[in-house]
């Protein structure tokens, strides 16, 4: 191993492989901001170009685009609600917050500290527990993943603490919404009216757009505002979100970045699941979960710690298994094979320094995302400066082009509008926009394991074994429970302070 | 808005809708329909929960951050409606560039020759980059129409 890892080293600091990380993470973040192009998107188009390369320098290219992608949601989350990558939907719940109390600039700087430092994680447990993970991984069969997302639905118990019922409900609409049309187990079209490009579904980024991008387009419209936010920037504002992280965030990224890379490990639950989970995970843990959505450093670094951390899980099972654990993974994958390289346990062996090299680059390009990701988060900031009313029709125009880039459908645009109407007047009742978002993006994958559960137990003949009785999802059964029951604990615990400080106070006097 | 009419609302929102999507999904048969029936039923019957609660509930208002200018938002709406309808129509570069510069006329403070020029500049501009960065380096096709 020692040997591959010093000859990768030789590798990157080959003038034309940093160069090709710097580009790449700048091409990365630029297209991770801008709404509806994802970090599949950028990839795959950058996959011929590294057909003339060698396929060192064009892996480590690739993933550089991918790790600056997926970070690069985090800006247009932060300045203007839109999650420019899926993936970043929960940094929009505090981020843009920060931002509209002036503190855009502590926001990115948040953002792209925990972005590194997940990716540093995801890319440690990339390196050294490739196997272990790879193998824990492939336990994970259709009651697990049924179980992990019932896991993931039970944060909206978390999320919607002030009125459960209406975000149990946006959920639900949420989950309805995905089943809309061809039914992944039977392939029956369900809900299409009769319309036929509904057969393909509702797609998540546009209905992301609408729900967080469109909607907020008309709240800040519908405002007196002359600017999305007030913003002069601050000096000294990187060094003080740098120690606020190291002070107080230690144990949030950390749990954060593994989380994020254990869930990426796992093929269909990527960088949104990731980054929902960690967030709502903090948001319990904390002292004070009341002030998570109004615009906290914490909420910003679990979700964005936790969607970095995902690309080292997701290439742990492409690399070692050939089984890749998100769609940039699989592009990534095509690009491997296509270069004649076989994924699987042999590669650290047989094209070891190639393996080590691009893994290895990984941790690279997180640390020179730093430097990158200051000097354009600086760029995008300025964004706050234009008037209100020209960034808002602006943004409209790219919503409908992110939408409609997707799989060029026009249906998506109209997505789009109608998502943002919905989240728009859902709002003004009291709905839960985030637990709506939770629903679609998990819907899917629920039906699906529940179709293949339920195949399972005819098969088996008993439902009982198929969904009780493997230890992971036990555990994962038990997690649900704690994380339904934890606001209620968490209120009881408050309930109980608060009489004892009361009773206290009457000794006193 | 009171939390009494807003749980009233949501409550009948729910009810509609999973009516709507029961009504839509009652042919269908086997495992296609278990999911989305349990997610109707349960709709429903939150629905039909907010509803009571709402009527138990005081005239208590909710938290917001003031009243929205009503006549902005409806704006936006409607123009975003007929701009999406009129792509594929028209296209999606004239369709944007008008919608842009309109937009940035009837919402803007201003009604001058200089606004108008301002306006003008940032709706070509912006088409310009989205035809540079969308077209021309990522290859992404956008809604073609008679114009452009």
């Amino acid at each position: 191993m020692l040997d591959y890892v010093l000859s990768a080293l030789g590798h990157l600091i080959e003038p034309l492989n940093i160069l090709l990380m710097l580009g790449g993470l700048t091409g990365g973040i630029l297209l991770g901001a801008l709404p509806g192009l994802t970090a599949t998107m950028g990839v795959a188009l950058m996959v011929p170009v590294t057909f003339a390369m060698d396929p060192i320098s064009g892996l480590v290219m690739l993933g550089a685009i991918y790790a600056g992608a997926i970070y690069g949601g985090s800006n247009a989350a932060c300045l203007i609600r839109t999650p420019g990558t899926p993936s970043s939907v929960a940094t929009t719940f505090d981020g843009f917050p920060m931002c509209q109390a002036g503190k855009a600039d502590e926001a990115l700087y948040t953002a792209l500290l925990a972005s590194a430092f997940g990716g540093v994680v995801g890319t440690i447990f990339l390196l050294f527990m490739s196997a272990p993970l790879a193998t824990f991984a492939l336990k994970f069969g259709g009651p697990e993943i049924f179980w992990l997302c019932i896991f993931g639905l039970s944060t909206i118990a978390v999320m919607s603490r002030d009125n459960m019922l209406k975000g149990l409900l946006s959920g639900a609409f949420g989950l309805l919404v995905s089943t809309i049309g061809i039914d992944p187990n039977s392939g029956v079209p369900r809900f299409t009216c009769g319309f036929y490009p509904l057969a393909q579904g509702v797609e998540i980024i546009p209905a992301m757009i609408g729900l967080f991008s469109f909607s907020q387009v008309l709240v800040l419209l519908g405002s007196d505002r002359q600017f999305i936010a007030e913003y002069s920037p601050s000096k000294g504002a990187f060094g003080r979100v740098a120690r606020k992280l190291l002070a107080d965030c230690k144990v949030n990224l950390l749990r954060s970045s593994v989380l994020g890379t254990l869930i990426g490990m796992l093929p269909g639950a990527g960088g949104e699941i990731a980054s929902i989970i960690a967030y709502n995970e903090t948001k319990r843990w904390d002292d004070n979960p009341a002030r998570f959505g109004t615009g906290v450093v914490e909420g910003v670094a679990a979700s964005e710690s936790a969607n970095n951390g995902v690309i080292g899980g997701s290439l742990i099972p492409m690399l070692t298994l050939g089984i890749p654990g998100s769609a940039v993974a699989a592009v990534i994958l095509g690009a491997l094979l296509a270069h004649g390289i076989q994924p699987g346990f042999k590669i650290f062996t047989e094209t070891g320094e190639l393996a080590y090299t691009f893994i290895l680059s990984q941790m690279v390009v997180n640390i020179l995302m730093i430097p990158v990701g200051y000097l354009l988060a600086k760029v995008m900031a300025k964004i706050l400066n234009i008037r209100l009313t020209l960034v808002a029709v602006a943004i409209v125009t790219l919503s409908v082009i992110g939408s409609y880039a997707i799989r060029n459908s026009m249906l998506d645009v109209w997505v789009v509008i109608v998502f943002g109407l919905i989240a728009f007047f859902g709002g003004l009742v009291g709905l839960d926009t985030g637990a709506m978002a939770l629903g679609i993006i998990l819907g899917p994958m629920v039906e699906e394991n529940l179709g293949k559960c339920v195949h399972l137990a005819k098969a088996e003949g008993s439902l009982w074994n198929v969904f009780f009785t493997s230890p992971i999802s036990l555990l994962l059964i038990l997690f649900t429970l704690l994380s339904i029951a934890t606001p209620f604990l968490l209120e009881l615990r408050g309930k109980k302070k608060a009489r004892r400080t009361a009773a206290c106070m009457e000794s006193r006097s | 808005m009171t939390r009494k009419t807003a749980d009233i609302l949501s409550g009948l929102g729910f009810l509609i809708l999973a009516a709507a999507f029961w009504a839509a999904g009652c042919d269908l048969t086997g495992i296609s329909r278990i999911f989305p029936t349990m997610l109707e039923i349960f709709m429903a019957l939150g629905g039909v929960a907010l509803v009571l609660n709402g009527l138990r509930k005081g005239l208590t208002e909710m938290a917001c951050e003031g009243t929205p200018t009503w006549r902005r938002i409806w704006l936006i709406t409607a123009s975003s409606i007929l701009y999406v309808a009129c792509m594929p129509l028209i296209g999606f570069y004239v369709s944007s560039a008008l919608f842009l510069f309109i937009m940035a006329m009837v919402l803007g403070t201003r009604r001058d020759l200089a606004h108008a020029g301002l306006a003008a500049a940032f709706s070509v501009g912006l088409c310009v980059l989205v035809y540079v960065v969308f077209r021309m380096l990522l290859l992404v096709p956008t809604p073609a129409g008679a114009l452009f």
